[in-house]
């Protein structure tokens, strides 16, 4: 009754049809994860379609589909997926030890004979024998002497081509799923001096999966120095300088830009964007600070290309300003433009808005102070930002490994053909008949050719030999 | 002086006029007959479509790789390459028929694309993407004309099955011979699409930090993939062959469509670039 089920559930695991189906539920779910705005993607556009739709909010909860690829029914389904593919190598597995131990045997390439062919060479059948030994030998192929004849095999190991390939599959896999359960991903900007920390609180935006388990490094980073690197007079990149500091002690320090990120310990520092800091100072009318500190400008794509803007109120006043920001600033055809990325003239377009009424609209250039009513506005110094994607990956280097495995295991299944001839010799009156069977189980009329070749090679021997 | 749109303007002219050749030659003089003008004007075609790329190429500093007009213009020139190699052996000169008209569309849609000489953003650096787009694109070209193939393949097996001839039953390949084209194509672009998505997973992890991003186009060039690995797993197991493999590879043809161009109406999407 148990061997009944258990055979009856392993037939389902390593069925076909199961395959087919749950790539096509895998298909679904995931054109569902397009259409449903997920969270990390774009918060902004999560949160107006969910504004727009709110009769879903209900079913996208319970599902978790704003969160789908995260969420604990779609990692079931990738693990159902991933059964499936283990029983359906598992069974190649067997399938190809089967193969493997009855590679040489005699019956069996007997019996799969594909093409069968007959020759005749003068010479005697011993010599014709040591010949074609020869022959064989010298193209590489592993004999199997019997009494009747030989047995020669090339690229046994090509048996596991498939298997190898479902192995790098089912890495890639499990790989991806250990991700989905265990990643860390956030971003966080950090301004050039500032420190940061790698408690998770401190994060800008941060993303857990499942079963991450934070253990903390007690490790903090800071950003040393930020360069833009232009390439004639076009942006090229943006280079900083972050340094990993432990214990108040610096433990290593790297040039991240776009493509070389810093890796501690397992954890990737890559960059994503930069922008700039300058320092706002605003005075009260007695000129005593209210406000001092540098302030972040997000960037965002324009018109014209990237544009720093930002948002704020300052605290304890009811001062809120808009404020583009310019580091090289000029006007052009009546527009407000940076000429470069360098903070060579840094100047803000600013609009401040005392109890949402605007009371002032203007430039603010450096170390020129204005007047809002009886508070003054100071730009001072200005630094650069750079907002680094941090994470912690446990499939980083398996899905890596699992990448090679599979192309390996393709590249086998394409290029290596395993190859078995049975050649059996008949003695003749006026020399040797040679039968020859074949079986190559892909490129029949390659397999052919070769055997042409092998035949031709012999035969080139025996009349050499004749003539000898 | 920007030459790259005016060569491609160019090829795309005398590719339109090979295929009314073509069309003439096969459908409505003899196919035997020995039309010069038709092979030639395609070579011609090709040799300024490759110069076009070159110059493209030269005057960008990357590969076409940037954003949909450049990558057309590299799966149409694709597409040409392999469907040349293929009439040359294989002797099926009827896909020209279908495979020039098709490939002047595509090319005449660049016109209406925005195509701005620019430097490629720091983001799109790198070898792994520039192996990525390029090889995904080839298999794209490869698929294209595997699709062709069954294409041909179900007319001429819907004219056997209703034993109702037409001007195509006398001039279409056998069925053999169309089945293990598309097989072969097939098994040629399956790899590229393999190393295609391999390298683009290996180029995301090392720009923004993820190998999946689950966005729309990696969940569509995985369906896409499925259904291929599908067709070669049963194609090798001697499950399907014939209508079922044809039937298949229109489906994954039609997908790739979708992911490649229809997508980018419907979601918003990180592939930007195509």
């Amino acid at each position: 009754m148990i061997k009944q089920i258990t055979d009856k559930v392993w037939k389902l695991a390593k069925s076909r049809k199961l395959a087919i189906w749950l790539i096509i539920i895998l298909t679904l779910a995931s054109t569902i994860g397009i259409l449903v705005p997920q969270k990390r993607l774009d918060s902004k556009e999560y949160q107006e379609w969910m504004l727009n739709n709110p009769g879903l909010i209900k079913i996208i909860n319970t599902f978790k589909l704003n969160h789908l690829f995260h969420s604990r029914w779609f990692i079931g389904l990738g693990i159902l997926f991933l059964i499936n593919l283990t029983a359906c190598t598992i069974e190649q597995v067997k399938l190809a030890i089967r193969r493997w131990k009855n590679f040489e045997q005699l019956n069996f390439a007997i019996k799969d004979l594909n093409k069968t062919k007959e020759y005749q060479v003068n010479s005697k059948l011993s010599d014709t024998k040591l010949k074609m030994e020869n022959v064989l030998n010298k193209k590489r192929y592993k004999l199997n002497l019997k009494n009747d004849g030989l047995i020669a095999t090339k690229y046994k190991w090509g048996l596991w081509s498939s298997v190898i390939c479902h192995i790098g599959l089912i890495i890639i896999i499990i790989a991806a799923l250990s991700s989905m359960m265990f990643k860390m991903y956030g971003y966080d900007p950090i301004a050039e001096g500032q420190v940061f920390t790698e408690r998770h609180e401190d994060y800008f935006y941060i993303e857990e999966a499942p079963f991450f388990n934070e253990d903390h490094l007690g490790f903090k980073a800071t950003v040393k120095d930020q360069r833009i690197i232009y390439d004639g007079n076009k942006f090229d990149k943006l280079e900083t300088d972050l340094a990993i500091i432990k214990n108040g002690r610096m433990i290593k320090e790297q040039t991240v830009h776009k493509g070389h990120p810093l890796i501690y310990k397992g954890v990737y520092f890559y960059y994503d964007k930069h922008g700039y800091v300058p320092l706002f100072t605003l005075l009260n009318k007695d000129k005593d600070p209210i406000y001092r500190s540098f302030t972040f400008f997000d960037t965002i794509e324009g018109k014209n290309g990237e544009e720093f803007n930002m948002e704020y109120q300052f605290p304890q006043t009811n001062l809120k300003i808009k404020a583009t920001f310019y580091p090289d600033f000029a006007i052009k055809d009546g527009e407000y433009i940076t000429k470069t990325e360098l903070i060579k003239n840094p100047v803000v377009d600013l609009e401040v808005y005392k109890s949402e009424k605007k009371i002032y609209d203007g430039l603010l250039k450096q170390d020129k102070p204005i007047q809002l009513g009886d508070k003054t506005l100071t730009m001072g110094e200005v630094r650069g930002w750079t907002g680094f994607v941090i994470s912690r990956d446990p499939g980083n280097t398996p899905i890596f490994i699992g990448f090679i495995v599979a192309l390996i295991g393709m590249i086998m299944i394409y290029l290596v053909n395993p190859r078995r001839l049975k050649v059996e010799f008949e003695e003749v009156e006026n020399g040797t008949k040679i039968y020859i069977y074949g079986k190559q189980d892909k490129y029949k009329a390659d397999f052919e050719l070769k055997i042409k070749g092998l035949v031709k090679e012999l035969y080139t021997d025996c009349h050499r030999q004749a003539t000898d | 002086m920007v030459w790259s749109p005016i060569l491609i303007k160019i090829s795309l002219l005398i590719y339109a006029i090979s295929g009314g050749f073509y069309i003439k030659r096969e459908f409505f003089s003899d196919p035997k007959s020995k039309n010069h003008w038709t092979a030639n004007f395609l070579y011609v075609g090709i040799a300024i479509h490759t110069f076009g790329l070159l110059a493209m190429i030269l005057e960008t500093g990357y590969l076409p790789i940037k954003n949909l007009y450049e990558t057309l213009v590299l799966l149409s020139w694709t597409i040409i390459v392999i469907y040349i190699l293929i009439e040359y052996l294989y002797k099926i000169k009827i896909l020209g028929a279908f495979i020039l008209p098709f490939n002047s569309l595509l090319l005449l849609y660049t016109n209406f694309l925005p195509n701005k000489v620019d430097n490629l953003p720091v983001g799109m650096r790198g070898i792994w993407l520039s192996i990525h787009t390029s090889v995904i694109f080839i298999s794209y070209g490869v698929f294209t004309l595997a699709f062709c193939v069954s294409l041909l393949y179900l007319i001429q097996e819907h004219q056997l099955k209703e034993k109702k001839t037409s001007v195509f039953y006398y001039r279409l390949p056998p069925l053999g011979k169309l089945d293990k084209l598309s097989y072969r194509l097939v098994m040629l672009g399956f790899p590229l699409l393999t190393i295609g998505i391999l390298t683009g997973a290996l180029w995301s992890g090392q720009i923004l930090g993820t190998y999946w991003e689950w966005n729309s186009k990696q969940i569509w060039i995985t369906l896409v993939w499925l259904i291929y690995a599908v067709y070669l797993h049963n194609r090798y197991s001697d499950i399907w062959r014939g209508k079922k493999s044809a039937y298949i590879t229109v489906l994954g043809f039609l997908t790739i469509l979708f992911t490649y161009l229809g997508l980018n109406f419907i979601t918003k999407n990180s592939h930007y670039f195509t």
